[in-house]
């Protein structure tokens, strides 16, 4: 894919679920860095 | 006259063997060859794997020829120790690998999440989270969920891809509580 | 046989290789905030409720950290600073443009400042190892704003390589 991944992306791959309820970080924001980072 | 063409048909026999030897049909050869095999470092190796040229390329570290990603303490050539709790962090360009053989290889990296998780399930309670997702900086990969990889094909003869890594910990009570300590796998097939 | 060896030769020679696999290793900590990668370090003054020596830095202008002598927050309609709260540092590898984003009810009565009077709201630039002293001001001239509110209540800090 030509789009950067994302946090799902990366859940999915390790077959995991990261909880952000209790923190003050959100997908958006996540998904946003792995963007920058991918277009770097 | 006949005896002449026993010999000559006994010569025409030793041809053939002699034809037979040519196809490789012998008991024995020696012949010594030169073959050349040299253990490079991971940076001139035929799949290159190196710090990124960058600054953040300090955050990975080359130990006996090997590259080793270390954001710890243990890493002198960065001041700090390790990523802020309750943050994202994230390092672009922090390593190359780099195809330095003849043939288009497809490399897969494996794997791209790593997790590290502390607390307990009852009462349910969460120390620390620290996850650690490295991203690859090349237009192409995909989720393979067989492998559980993600793979970039097409990596020409001098081609390279740069990856980054972007690490989540929280919340305050992670400092000190998880850390990753673990292998990534890197293969390259033709 | 000779000839096949120079063939084998000739492939390992130009790196005509078929497969490579390398495990390598990936080490990463979680720091508390003085030692992390962006240091934020508080002072010893008494506003600052952790210093990030061993946690993260949190700062407390309210009632649940009264001084000895009784004050439990800033005045109304006044303007009082705070000098020399914490430390930001960067303690990466890139020069990097630190900002803070305020939230709560007021985020625009409250001010960080360097030691030039820069606003952080407005980023200030950190060479790596670079350090800057900040300062807090705090504006509640503003008629909207009440005795017993809650101006902010988290910051959040940005590094951005620049």
């Amino acid at each position: 894919m030509d789009t950067a991944p994302t946090l799902a992306d990366y859940e999915e791959l390790a077959d995991v679920e990261i909880d952000l309820s209790d923190t003050d970080l959100d997908r958006e924001t996540i998904d946003a860095e792995l963007e920058r980072l991918f277009d770097a | 006259m006949e005896r002449r063409t026993f010999v000559l048909s006994a010569g025409a026999i030793v041809g053939g063997g002699g034809l037979a030897l040519g196809t490789g049909a012998f008991d024995s050869v020696e012949a010594e060859r030169d073959v050349s095999i040299t253990v490079a470092d991971d940076a001139d190796g035929y799949l290159s794997i190196r710090p990124h040229d960058g600054p953040n390329g300090a955050y990975a570290t080359m130990d006996d020829g090997e590259l080793a990603v270390e954001l710890t303490d243990d890493n002198g050539a960065v001041a700090g120790d390790g990523v802020n709790a309750n943050a994202l962090t994230g390092v672009a360009n922090l390593f190359t690998i780099q195809n330095q053989g003849t043939n288009e290889v497809e490399l897969a990296v494996s794997p791209l999440t790593f997790l590290d998780v502390s607390g307990s399930i009852f009462p349910p309670s969460i120390d620390g989270v620290l996850g650690v997702l490295l991203v690859p900086q090349s237009g192409s990969w995909s989720v393979d969920p067989d492998r559980g990889v993600l793979s970039i094909t097409d990596l020409a003869p001098g081609e390279e891809t740069d990856f980054s890594l972007a690490a989540v910990a929280f919340p305050e009570s992670a400092i000190d509580e998880v850390e990753i300590d673990d292998e990534l796998l890197i293969t390259a097939e033709a | 046989m000779g000839a096949l060896a120079s063939g084998a030769a000739a492939m390992v020679g130009t790196g005509a290789f078929t497969s490579v696999t390398a495990a390598r290793d990936i080490d990463v900590a979680v720091a508390d905030d003085a030692s992390a990668y962006l240091r934020l370090k508080g002072t010893d003054s008494h506003y600052v409720t952790d210093d990030g020596d061993g946690g993260t830095l949190a700062l407390d202008l309210s009632g649940d950290n009264a001084t000895p002598s009784g004050g439990s927050g800033v005045n109304p309609n006044a303007v009082t600073e705070f000098g020399s709260l914490f430390e930001i540092a960067n303690q990466g590898t890139q020069p990097v443009t630190v900002e803070v984003t305020k939230s709560g009810q007021h985020p625009d009565a409250v001010a960080f400042e360097d030691g030039n009077g820069d606003a952080l709201a407005d980023g200030i630039e950190l060479a790596v190892g670079e350090s800057a002293d900040i300062s807090l001001v705090v504006d509640t001239t503003d008629n909207a704003i009440d005795v017993d509110e809650q101006l902010v209540d988290s910051v959040v800090f940005h590094a951005v390589d620049n």
